[in-house]
């Protein structure tokens, strides 16, 4: 269990928990970032910039901050 | 009573483009993620024979009832406060179905006459997934029909059922039952509909909404249901003393209703151990997947050509990326700024031409022809912005934005801007700026945030335009050297700088950090590009060449009456006393608030000679270009500062960067005093 800022291009992984506001939170479920969920990785940021996630066939930037609070699990 | 239709969606899903292929050119339809902030209003026939009509509302996209930004919270509430004859459009990106369905099960949950609209099916279809429109209109107790917005397929359907909808009515409550959540929600939300019946709230929205949206601690209900509360506690207060113990009661019940319905929301959280409002969002997430897994079956995916996976690596490496990026703005800059030049000469040299034809109407000398002069130049000068530069501009700035490609650069450049409190998009209304302010404010109508627009568009009017250009190496680069003037650049950069992290400073940030669909690469439509630049340009038109006619006029006038001199005297305190500078400076920069080349040409002509260093030090010089460069902005980027922002913030704006081209003009004075 990390943060979804650790894992590299290509990872799929499992939201475990999202640390963020109530607000971010809502906004992060119902684009697919829900606890339960796997996501791929489909960018990692760079230069302290947003991280590019891949969920069911559509792709969302989270800036970095945010991102370092969604906490994941690594599936095979 | 008038009959509305409105289209409610999330961001990308093809809302305005149905609604630009059912109501013609009026709306504009876009890419980027809450492109529309402003709604679009429209008309369509629903019946051909009766003529009878609709209203069509294009809301701003929002991915829940549960609202983030203020463009979502317009939305909501506009849908909320609506009461009869009214059939909402519910239209979904069919090719992300599951988290399309989020929204639509909360409109369901409002009550309210709904048909879906299952768009870019083809999309879907290439992805591999087989929806059973049937099925789901089975599910959802809803009339569902697949559409294609681009091609049109569908959309007449959908409106035809809207038609059907006004004339035989519906029984919504039916499509309200389709939908339940798990047996603890269900009891928590039944508790509080007993309360709600309880305390006859009135019944502006159903019960159940209601209900769902207290444990979901939603601002907009919470603040309707403590009005009622407390008005229902003036009410009793205010009847005669003799009935006090019953206002006791009253009172009781309505301190208790709240405690009640707080012990419902703590109930559920320790439960769930989670905020209830993430308790609900989740639930809603589990049973649209829970549907989206009922009526789709998943075929084969028709694989992604290898060019455009390729393109979509390159575009967003962390260096090619950049690297692309930096190549892309720069073409589209120098297109602009090339038809630009090519063309502006053929407007000025008609503007002559209907000049001459004046002349020899009025004589040359009379109050008349200066008159039509000034209406001649204003309009020349609106039309000579307008079509070379802001025409080619809309062009690019569409075709980005429908490409998906804006988005893109917002990705990129988001830690960028994050230095300077702002996110990644505000970038191309600042590169835009170096050619000209006009566009580059109307281009802040990508950004979705209030704040983030405001804070842009007064960086950029800071930022030197090709006609500041002209005026800092036609004087400091030509008179003084190619360094200074470059050194003005980057005093200039510095100084945008500052100000961005004070005024983001200032008015702090509220958005949870970005969170940014990226949405898929398309080949955009020739008719929605044309629509949507016709519609905006025709929206700076009406703004802007008004003021540019009036401002010249004034200007004419003061020539025609040989004002200068009292004008220079007038304004001889300030540009000689504080300033430093020779009094004929006083015309050239109150000419310079039209344009501002104009300040250098009529400088010669004021001087009566090029040869400026005779008139004006090194020093001078320097004072009186950065002072250009920074005060008020010209008049056509004043008329984009009313129409993107505010009359009130344009006039802050010209008063703020008025007040910092002096502060800056004086440090300069004094500065190059020492040397």
């Amino acid at each position: 269990m990390e943060s979804i800022i650790k894992f590299k291009r290509g990872d799929k992984v499992k939201v475990v928990k999202i640390n963020a506001g109530k607000r971010a939170t809502q906004r992060l479920i119902t684009m697919g970032i829900t606890p339960g969920n796997i996501v791929e990785i489909a960018r990692v940021s760079s230069l302290g910039g947003p991280v590019l996630i891949s969920y069911e066939g559509s792709e969302i930037a989270i800036g970095y901050g945010l991102a370092s609070k969604i906490i994941v699990e690594k599936v095979n | 009573m008038s009959k509305t239709i409105i289209l409610v969606g999330q961001p990308n899903c093809g809302k305005s483009t149905i609604f630009n292929y059912i109501v013609g050119y009026k709306s504009i339809a876009s890419n980027f993620p809450g492109i529309t902030v402003k709604y679009s209003k429209g008309e369509v026939v629903l019946d051909e024979i009766t003529k009878e009509t609709a209203t069509v509302i294009d809301l701003p996209g929002t991915y829940s009832l549960q609202t983030t930004d203020e463009a979502e919270l317009e939305a909501v509430k506009y849908i909320t406060s609506q009461k009869e004859d009214v059939v909402l459009i519910n239209i979904i990106d069919a090719s992300t179905l599951p988290r399309s369905l989020e929204l639509t099960l909360q409109l369901i949950e409002l009550g309210m006459p709904m048909i879906v609209a299952l768009n870019m099916i083809d999309e879907a279809e290439r992805k591999g997934l087989r929806i059973n429109d049937e099925k789901l209109s089975r599910i959802l107790n809803l009339p569902v029909i697949k559409t294609v917005g681009k091609k049109g397929f569908g959309v007449y359907e959908v409106f035809k059922e809207a038609y059907k909808m006004f004339h035989k009515g519906k029984n919504t409550q039916e499509s309200l039952k389709s939908i339940s959540y798990s047996l603890t929600i269900e009891k928590s939300v039944d508790k509080i509909v007993a309360i709600l019946e309880k305390i006859k709230l009135p019944l502006k929205w159903n019960y159940r909404y209601i209900a769902i949206k207290i444990l979901e601690k939603d601002k907009i209900i919470g603040e309707f249901l403590n009005e009622y509360l407390s008005e229902q506690k003036i009410n009793t207060n205010s009847k005669s003393v003799s009935k006090k113990s019953k206002v006791r009661a009253n009172k009781i019940t309505s301190t208790d209703i709240s405690k009640k319905l707080k012990s419902y929301i703590n109930e559920l959280e320790k439960l769930y151990g989670e905020d209830s409002s993430v308790v609900i969002s989740s639930a809603r997430h589990s049973t649209s997947l829970n549907i989206f897994e009922e009526v789709t079956t998943i075929g084969k995916k028709i694989k992604k050509r290898f060019q455009e996976q390729k393109l979509m690596d390159v575009l967003m490496h962390p260096f090619w990326g950049y690297f692309s990026l930096a190549i892309i703005l720069y073409l589209s800059f120098w297109i602009i700024f090339k038809i630009g030049n090519l063309l502006e000469p053929v407007f000025i040299n008609s503007t002559e031409g209907i000049l001459k034809y004046f002349a020899s109407i009025f004589g040359e000398e009379t109050l008349l022809f200066s008159i039509s002069n000034g209406v001649v130049m204003g309009f020349g000068g609106g039309i000579g912005i307008v079509i070379p530069y802001l025409l080619p501009f809309f062009i690019l700035l569409s075709f980005l934005e429908d490409t998906g490609y804006l988005a893109r650069i917002a990705y990129l450049t988001d830690n960028i801007m994050h230095k300077i409190g702002l996110h990644g998009l505000s970038i191309v209304p600042i590169i835009f700026g170096y050619g000209c302010t006009v566009p580059a404010i109307l281009a802040t109508r990508i950004l979705k945030s209030p704040r983030d627009k405001l804070i842009t568009a007064t960086l950029a009017t800071f930022i030197p335009c090709s006609a500041r250009m002209i005026v800092i190496f036609g004087l400091v680069g030509f008179f003084i050297s190619i360094k200074a003037a470059i050194l003005i650049y980057i005093i200039n950069i510095i100084i945008i700088g500052i100000l961005g992290k004070f005024i983001s400073k200032a008015i702090p940030e509220v958005s949870p950090g970005l969170i940014l669909e990226i949405p898929k690469y398309h080949l955009p439509s020739l008719k929605l590009l044309v629509s949507k630049t016709w519609f905006r340009l025709k929206e700076f038109v009406y703004v802007a060449i008004p003021l540019l006619i009036v401002g010249s006029i004034l200007l004419e006038v003061i020539n025609y009456f040989k004002w200068n001199n009292s004008i220079n005297n007038f304004l001889s305190p300030f540009t000689v006393g504080i300033l430093g500078l020779p009094s004929v400076v006083g015309v050239t920069l109150l000419f310079g608030i039209m344009r501002k080349e104009l300040a250098l040409i009529l400088l010669f002509s004021a001087l009566g000679t090029t040869e400026v260093t005779s008139f004006m030090s090194t020093n001078q010089i320097f004072t009186f270009t950065v002072f250009v460069t920074f005060y008020i902005p010209c008049l056509a980027t004043f008329a984009a500062l009313a129409k993107e922002l505010t009359m009130k913030h344009a006039f802050i704006i010209m008063f703020a960067s008025f007040l910092l081209a002096m502060i800056l003009a004086v440090l300069i004075r004094f500065i190059g005093q020492i040397f």
